[in-house]
């Protein structure tokens, strides 16, 4: 279990940062709108992809290119990683050799603790030819599971969330998606990945909005906007300080879960911006980022480059 | 819509006028030990009904809902290597050949199993009756392949239920389609093609044909103001939206160049729409205008 940060810096963090929390149960009140100081403060648009098949030297050295993790992760600060590892068919979840790669670099520039924001079974890092090797890294990763729900001021159609705690509380953000098909969005990676931080009855609601019978009978199609609306959404409560993009193996048709039809681009990408990152992976699955929505969406929301000319791209 | 109120509502006839089967009938199907020699059932059956798919796929599950879903079953087995088996029950038949015409790669082989199956070296799917039928291998090789196929024809044998495809799926006529998809809403048409524009609500029923020079979309609406207001809608999007060019308005019809530089053709004529892109804008008009003819 992680050590819960005690209320008055957890209130204090989120004030600083802007955050506004509705219903950590017992403090009440909301406190109003936010954006992360830490994670949130523009960054300059860089990212790095790695081509290869060492998959996990290729993520740090993806990392190094943007100045190694020591710029993102401070001496004795706190990490909140999100992996996308729940489905376990080929294509459909991160490698968890990339995973583990972020770990040992968290640990490795001096992080004081690491705290995986969705649950990750051990059957997960078993896959992984790293996991005997680092099993003691492994097992410093910590996980509470405790939800608090937040106000989203400035959202469209999710004015509110409940997100995990560790979502918020950590020092450092970092999202490790993998960039697949889905058949809603068309896409999944950095954007949708944010899901994975929320409690199941808030990812019902970017399907169904309010959740009432009739909107679930109207049909789904005005939900594809709900959704990617709700996505665009949910990234203005927390984005990553660093991205880290798995295009090695990916599911390139009946997305998210599959089976389905596979691509190998060998690829790992890390960026500074998570919508940086969506724009440039996109084109693993033959899609063009200004046809898809949560991207769309979050530039009306003000945040993600205008272009991939404005992002400074290195390939390995 | 429908079938979604169906799969809400156990117990209702399907749209096929069949009774729902028992639970214990799908449980039945699952292939259980001697009939697939080699490997082991592991873990018990996982089923899930209606809203309950959100827990086994959560952002696939839309798909499944648009066409109309009932339940599924899910077991896992062990033995060179692991494997899942998926059994969807869907409402009618249409839906469990749409899902299988949506979710067949073009990255597979056919294979005769059901009344239509697909095989990679890592899965087989397949539809029959109302079901639509994946085996995974987790571990892909031969021996891998060897024993997903025997689960697969012993899931087949268990089904004993047939069905044919939609009426409106053949009705394209390309040569040599690649892909084929029947669909019933944006997100079945999606998968082929996105068209900026929420068409289906009012629209019945569509298939997509992807073919050597072009890529035919029909839908079908349930009268031609539905079809029109359908038509208005996809029209207003290629006259406003900065990534279409080069309009061109007609009788019922009209045709923009996009931003990849494909024409888009769109006519409509009583409940039926089509639009044509193609890398050639007389390749789509002359398509648009052979499938609007065809329709009739």
């Amino acid at each position: 279990m992680s050590t819960p940060l005690p209320r008055r810096e957890f209130v204090k963090r989120a004030l600083l940062a802007g955050a506004g929390f509705l219903s950590a149960p017992s403090l009440g009140k909301v406190i109003k709108s936010y954006a992360f100081a830490l994670d949130n403060a523009p960054l300059p648009y860089e990212l790095c992809a790695v081509v290869g098949d060492r998959y996990f030297e290729n993520t740090i050295k993806a990392v190094e290119a943007l100045g190694g993790m020591k710029r993102f992760v401070k001496k004795g600060g706190t990490v909140g990683i999100l992996i996308n590892s729940p489905l376990d068919g080929r294509g459909a979840h991160v490698n968890p050799d990339i995973a583990i790669a972020v770990v040992k670099m968290c640990f490795d520039a001096g992080a004081g603790e690491v705290s995986a924001i969705n649950d990750i079974g051990q059957r997960y890092w078993r896959q992984s030819a790293r996991f005997e090797s680092l099993k003691a890294e492994i097992g410093r990763i910590r996980h509470s599971g405790e939800f608090t729900t937040v106000s989203i001021e400035k959202g469209k159609m999710l004015k509110s969330a409940d997100v995990q705690r560790a979502l918020l509380a950590s020092d450092t953000f970092i999202n490790i998606p993998i960039i697949k098909d889905h058949e809603g969005t068309r896409y999944t990676a950095n954007m949708k990945n944010m899901m994975g931080a929320c409690s199941s009855s808030t990812c019902r609601r970017f399907h169904f909005g309010d959740s009432s019978i009739f909107n679930v009978l109207k049909g789904y199609y005005s939900n594809v906007e709900l959704l990617a609306h709700s996505i665009a959404d949910i990234n203005l409560v927390r984005r990553p300080a660093l991205s880290v993009v798995d295009a090695t193996e990916i599911l390139v048709t009946n997305g998210p879960s599959g089976p389905g039809d596979i691509r190998t681009p060998k690829e790992v990408i890390a960026s500074t911006d998570c919508v940086a990152a969506d724009m440039y992976a996109v084109r693993h699955l033959g899609l063009d980022w200004q046809e898809l929505l949560p991207i769309r969406f979050a530039h009306e929301h003000g945040y993600g480059p205008n272009s991939l000319n404005e992002v400074s791209i290195r390939t390995l | 819509m429908l079938g979604l109120l169906l799969s809400l509502l156990p117990g209702v006839p399907t749209a096929d006028g069949l009774a729902q089967p028992a639970k214990d009938e799908l449980r039945a199907l699952i292939p259980r030990g001697p009939e697939v020699s080699g490997v082991a059932m592991v873990d018990s059956t996982r089923e899930f009904s209606g809203l309950e798919l959100y827990q086994l796929i959560d952002g696939g599950a839309d798909l499944f809902f648009e066409y109309g879903f009932r339940r599924v079953v899910v077991q896992e087995y062990a033995g060179h290597g692991s494997f899942k088996l998926e059994i969807y029950e869907m409402t009618d038949t249409g839906a469990a050949y749409g899902i299988y015409s949506v979710r067949s790669g073009e990255q597979a082989a056919p294979v005769n199993m059901g009344m239509e199956g697909c095989k990679t070296e890592y899965y087989i799917m397949f539809w029959k009756g109302r079901y639509y039928v994946s085996i995974e291998s987790r571990e892909p090789g031969k021996d891998a392949a060897r024993t997903i196929e025997a689960i697969a024809r012993a899931v087949d044998r268990n089904i004993r239920e047939r069905g044919e495809r939609p009426s409106l799926v053949g009705l394209l006529g390309g040569e040599h389609p690649s892909k084929l998809i029947y669909f019933r809403g944006m997100l079945g048409l999606g998968t082929v093609y996105y068209l900026d524009a929420n068409i289906a609500p009012q629209a019945t029923e569509g298939v997509a044909e992807k073919c050597r020079d072009h890529l035919a979309i029909q839908i079908k609406y349930l009268d031609s103001n539905k079809a029109w207001e359908g038509f208005v809608r996809i029209d207003s999007v290629f006259k406003s939206l900065p990534r279409y060019h080069d309009y061109k308005a007609g009788a019922r019809q009209s045709a923009v160049t996009n931003d990849a530089r494909q024409s888009l053709c769109l006519a409509t004529k009583g409940s039926l729409l089509v639009v044509v892109i193609a890398g050639r804008r007389e390749v789509a008009e002359e398509n648009c205008k052979r499938l609007i003819e065809l329709g009739r």
